[in-house]
């Protein structure tokens, strides 16, 4: 059946379209305008309303062991709970599979990539994303603290070979690219290194940060791999040290394309009393000047939330501000990683100025289509904290008023206050449809063109930002409506993009050897069947370059 | 001004949620407006008219005529008034209240007085287990207030406890005591099991001693303290009769595996 | 051949799972439960659940209660068996052989020498903290060196707790250790490059397993050491799979809009002897057994002993990873596996027939809403 969305604002800067105009719609794809626009089937009625694609984020913790953990950990902060000790932001979000996908298509978010999949939780992610309606998904799996990565550098393998482990990897997973977290980090973690830098060595494999990184960013080029490394870098949240280790980063992306997730953490400067400073600024500028280079902000709000991440010595180190006081880490073949919940305060200087270091890189990055829209969900914030997020990009009156709530003394470490961008719906459009489509490869979305896939939101405008983005007035998935007026209406199961890379067959025999030899481990438990995951149709391929 | 009453009309078949009927939530509602809240547990979605008569009159006194052991949750987050329980009790009794009277003539379930932040709970009978504990994952149980408890506590009363008192009547169930924080407890019986097990601080009054003290409890000598001569007047101010007097006892100190500055008297 | 009855009376698939729809639609408050060891039926039976607004409970729960509450009142380092492998140098094993029963994952960790971290050229030292000797069971074979320090089993939380205390120079009786025995035993801890403290977590209570979490937390100040609990596959897994579909561990009831998660109050046993639950769906695989208490039941057999004549309506099932695939948690992997049918079997899975039901149940909840407006 032909579907028409008629006479909506279409804001769809992938086609340089920002007008007026009709869609049309048929077996889940976007057609072109018929010869007679009056044999649609269905017509639904935009007038007035801003149409965009289907908005996505490249990074979001929603699936996976850590997440079913933290899910374990604070049963007193689940919904069920919530009338207890009163509503939370983390209480917002739901914390089942079926939530995350209703509040997610709510918002108007058509794919969500939850990027810290560790081999050995590949096929827990995937039954998790399996059960996740609606929206679709897609992995990064975790490299760069695995015993054989490090060893295969160690030992000078050839990049060929790398790239063959690499594609192996991101095949028997599932995934649709690759992450690495504190690259030796938590590989020195287990021999009891507390800190960690670009250019330390793991003890036992004389590798450095560095190294890792650049054999990663390779193979994942050499692998023909759309989405560019995406790298969680040294020393997060560490005053000094992780402006460092994210400069150190950057200038190392060295003309291949490299992605920074989370920047905001490494945004912190030892200026002041308190040694806490923002280097929003400098940040900013620097990724400005290396055009090889995009990130995402993991913007922090305040509020109740849990940080969850495979970074094991940043979440080993980060116990101490537990709040609550209780914490998981797990030591685990390659990464681990930890469960440590986390109350931003806004009374805190120090909470608040992360919250200020965070806008202030949003809006001095000054190409929208090098910046995504995150917070690192839930580390910086709950996504359910988006519509505020995009309410405070758009309105610097609203800012203001925020600023004027923090702790006196915040105002001046900051330059936010005196920055008056505001973002357009246009660049907003680029910033969480046509770039991140982009940077993950996914050409089918992202935009509006023929062709395209029909994942579709419709927002109703208002003045309050916060408000159009919470619940948008449509969405479509794949050409059906979902949302109506904020609320689900359906809920199809969306599917996980995947990849096709090609490895060497012997690199198969090797890691079959490897895993029972190294490990006592079964190397087809590695290995994601699709069938397991009790869906009809659970993966979409994306084509490699 | 006699009480708002709620008169069962038989044994529910399913447990029954009394959360809503606390006295600042009901003060402005109509008789049917309360006949109409939700109490049931399951999806037959019962109303409280399905349950009880209701008697209305002023909310600022409750009575549950006749009680049951599936009524859960009665006086939970209540901030001030009164409610009576002609009978037994559920679940959560008193939960997470910060102020007023609560008093139950029979026994009560699991969780009674849990993370209780202030008020007054009298219990005739026994309570279950986790006698002002916190909920699951919670990092506090009572933070304030007093409980009495005329019968016998279940396992693990206490437990996490960081502020208030606590009376038991009869004697503890197995692990009393774990991981308090802080607070005082009387004990008029004995304490089974390992008392204290990972306690930091805390006072406790064991009458008839426990069943058997943790390697990580150091016998810390007899003493004629003032602390407690003061201690057992406060605390019979509050409760009107304590079982000691402050005569001199023996001092029992730990958990030495966190803090070990718990201490645990029993009779010299 | 016939797969499913109703009254003792063989039905087609189709016709009993309308009845068995129609049981747990028309009953109060529904329970479901038995052997969810395969993520599958777990997901599928929570589906049921939470249409049929009943509760869902595994038959081993219990084993893991207390493992569970340790970690979420408490927290833990803990570390996966594969990684023990290579990196404990020195393991203190607590209580009764806790891999008595666990071959494959006591060959995985100790049938080789570490060979990551400093102590990689040492030998691995193994301590074992409980009843059983050195010289006996599997830890003869251990590639180590073993010893035993003898404690009673219901004595092994009072011995942590001593190390803890020793460990933190604080004052404390001997207990089960000899006079000096202690310190030196968290001496030895505290020297390891990295120490792990493996138990069976069926045998601890939650507060002793606190103490195990505090011991580590506390080695940690200094060195490296990490947790390895055991818990049984079948039960961890249906806890996990229970999490992310409905935020809980387990015994958690949907008889109103948002969850309600109690151990206690929806342990299956509770709420069959109170009456409180008037019907239920049965598991049972392998030596499960329905249990003392009669309510109308609807059940799922491929167990050693059917009992079909306790149930209205049963349907035959076939055996997970035997007669089709299945999801499990493997505890030498820390995370899910699958495992295909190992045979071509007429035998059903539970999980597509527990799919069917709640179907059935979804459209039967809908149509009423239907009628209702």
């Amino acid at each position: 059946m032909l579907t028409r969305l008629k006479g909506g604002h279409v804001v769809d800067p992938a086609n340089g379209v920002d007008e007026v105009r009709d869609l049309f719609i048929e077996d889940g794809k976007i057609v072109a305008a018929p010869t007679d626009a009056g044999s649609a089937g269905e017509v639904v009625d935009c007038g007035g309303l801003i149409v965009m694609a289907g908005a996505i984020d490249i990074h979001s913790h929603i699936a996976g062991g850590h997440v079913n953990t933290a899910r374990l950990l604070l049963p007193e902060w689940h919904r069920a709970f919530s009338a207890r000790p009163g509503d939370t932001a983390l209480s917002k979000v739901g914390w089942t599979t079926e939530e995350t996908g209703l509040r997610y298509a709510e918002m108007g978010f058509t794919t969500v990539v939850e990027p810290a999949m560790g081999p050995q939780s590949a096929l827990h992610a995937h039954l998790e994303l399996a059960d996740i309606p609606i929206i679709d998904k897609a992995t990064l799996v975790v490299l760069g603290n695995d015993d054989l990565l490090l060893s295969m550098i160690r030992d000078g393998e050839s990049a060929d070979a790398i790239a063959d482990y690499v594609a192996w990897t991101v095949d028997a997973s599932k995934a649709l690219g690759v992450k690495c977290i504190n690259a030796g980090g938590s590989a020195a973690f287990k021999e009891n290194v507390r800190s960690y830098a670009f250019d330390a060595e793991v003890p036992d494999y004389g590798v450095s940060s560095r190294q890792i990184v650049k054999a990663l960013q390779r193979a994942v080029k050499d692998t023909g791999i759309p989405h560019p490394l995406h790298v969680h870098c040294n020393n997060l949240g560490m005053p000094g040290k992780s402006a460092e280790a994210a400069e150190a980063t950057i200038m190392a992306s060295e003309g291949l394309p490299l992605h920074l997730a989370h920047i905001q953490f490494y945004g912190y400067g030892t200026e002041g009393k308190r040694g806490f400073s923002s280097k929003g600024q400098e940040l900013a500028a620097l990724v400005n000047r290396n055009p090889d280079v995009t990130v995402d902000i993991g913007q922090v709000m305040f509020g109740q939330t849990v940080t969850i991440s495979s970074d094991e010595m940043r979440q080993f180190a980060g116990r101490a501000q537990a709040s609550p006081g209780k914490s998981i880490i797990l030591d685990q073949e390659a990464n681990g990683g930890g469960v440590v919940p986390m109350n931003y305060q806004e009374k805190s200087f120090h909470n608040a100025l992360q919250w200020a270091i965070g806008l202030e890189l949003f809006l001095l990055i000054e190409d929208p289509s090098r910046v995504f829209f995150t917070t690192d969900h839930p580390n910086g914030a709950p996504f359910t904290t988006y519509p505020d997020i995009f309410a405070l990009l758009m309105d610097r009156d609203m800012r203001q008023t925020w600023i004027e709530a923090l702790p006196k003394g915040v105002a001046k470490w900051t330059s936010l206050p005196q920055i008056e961008r505001e973002y357009t719906l246009n660049e907003i459009a680029t910033m969480t449809r046509a770039a991140p489509a982009r940077l993950l490869g996914t050409k089918d979305r992202g935009h509006l063109g023929v062709g395209a896939t029909a994942d579709i939101s419709v927002y109703r405008p208002n003045e309050d930002k916060a408000k159009m983005f919470a619940a948008a007035a449509y969405l479509f998935k794949d050409g059906t409506k979902v949302v109506e007026n904020g609320a689900v209406i359906a809920r199809p199961y969306g599917r996980a993009l995947t990849l096709k890379t090609q490895s060497d067959a012997a690199m198969g025999s090797r890691l079959d050897r490897y895993f029972d030899d190294a490990y006592g481990l079964d190397s087809r438990w590695f290995k994601v069947d699709g069938g397991a995951l009790r869906r009809d149709m659970p993966f979409r391929e994306v084509p490699c370059l | 001004m006699s009480a708002l009453t709620f008169r069962l009309k038989g044994e529910p078949e399913e447990r029954i949620d009394c959360s809503s009927l606390v006295p600042h939530h009901l003060a402005n509602f109509s008789p049917a407006e309360i006949a109409r809240l939700p109490v049931g547990t399951t999806k037959r979605g019962l109303l409280v008219g399905d349950v009880f008569e209701v008697s209305r009159n002023d909310a600022g006194e409750i009575r549950f005529e006749g009680g049951s052991g599936r009524l859960d949750r009665i006086g939970q987050a209540m901030q001030g008034g009164v409610i009576r329980v002609a009978g037994p009790a559920g679940f959560r009794f008193g939960r997470a209240m910060t102020g007023g009277e609560l008093h139950a003539e029979g026994s009560v379930g699991d969780l009674c007085g849990s993370a209780m932040a202030g008020g007054r709970i009298t219990v005739g009978g026994d309570c279950g287990a986790r006698l002002g504990g916190p909920d699951a994952g919670e990092m506090k149980g009572m933070s304030g207030g007093t409980i009495h408890v005329k019968g016998n506590a279940g396992e693990r009363a206490a437990d996490r406890m960081r502020r208030g008192s606590v009376l038991v009547g009869g004697d503890c169930g197995k692990d009393a005591f774990s991981r308090m924080i802080a607070g005082t407890v009387v004990v008029k019986g004995k304490a089974h099991g390992v008392p204290g097990r990972l306690m930091k601080r805390g006072t406790i009054v064991l009458m008839g001693g426990a069943e058997r003290y943790a390697p990580t409890f150091v016998d810390a000598g007899v003493h004629d303290l003032l602390v407690l001569k003061l201690m057992a007047k406060a605390l019979g101010e509050v409760f009107g009769v304590v079982p000691f007097d402050g005569s001199p006892m023996r001092k029992i100190s730990g958990d030495t595996a966190i803090l070990g500055l718990g201490e645990i008297y029993v009779p010299a | 051949m016939t797969t499913a009855w109703i009254d003792g009376q063989p039905v087609s698939t189709g016709e009993a799972v309308r009845e068995a729809a129609k049981l747990l639609s028309s009953s109060r408050f529904p329970l479901v439960w038995g052997s969810f060891d395969d993520a599958s039926a777990l997901r599928e039976g929570t589906r049921l659940a939470s249409l049929a607004g009943g509760v869902i409970d595994h038959r081993d729960l219990p084993t893991i209660v207390p493992l569970v509450e340790a970690l979420r009142d408490n927290g833990m380092i803990r570390v996966s068996p594969g990684e023990a492998r290579r990196r404990a140098d020195r393991v203190l094993v607590l209580g009764s052989d806790p891999f008595e029963s666990r071959t494959e994952l006591f060959e995985q960790i100790f049938s080789v020498r570490p060979d990551l971290g400093p102590a990689k050229e040492n030998a691995r030292e193994i301590v074992l903290l409980g009843p059983a000797s050195a010289s006996a069971g599997a830890f003869a074979s251990a590639a180590g060196e073993v010893r035993s320090i003898a404690c009673p089993d219901g004595e092994i939380g009072d011995a942590v707790a001593i190390l803890k205390a020793a460990l933190a120079g604080r004052p404390f009786h001997d207990g089960p250790f000899e006079e000096g025995g202690a310190r030196a035993l968290a001496g030895w801890l505290k020297d390891a490059a990295f120490a792990v403290i493996v138990f069976d977590a069926a045998r601890l209570d939650a507060i002793a397993i606190e103490v195990v979490a505090g011991l580590v937390s506390d080695l940690n100040t200094d060195t490296r050491a990490s947790a390895l609990p055991l818990a049984p596959g079948g039960a961890m897994g249906a806890a996990e799979a229970a999490l992310w579909t409905s935020g809980f561990p387990l015994r958690t009831g949907f008889g109103r809009i948002d969850p309600d998660h109690d151990l206690v109050l929806n342990a299956a046993d509770r709420l069959l002897s109170s009456g409180e639950a008037d019907a239920r769906l049965a598991l049972c695989l392998g030596d499960a057994r329905l249990g003392d208490h009669d309510v109308p039941t609807v059940l799922l057999t491929g167990g050693e002993g059917v009992e079909a004549d306790r149930a209205r309506i049963v349907f035959s099932v076939g055996q997970p990873g035997i007669d089709h695939g299945t999801v499990v948690h493997e505890a030498r992997f820390g995370s899910f596996v699958s495992r295909p049918a190992e045979r071509s079997s007429m035998l059903p899975n539970a999980a597509d027939i527990l799919s069917a039901i709640a179907d059935e149940v979804g459209a039967r909840v809908s149509s009423n809403d239907e009628a209702r407006r």
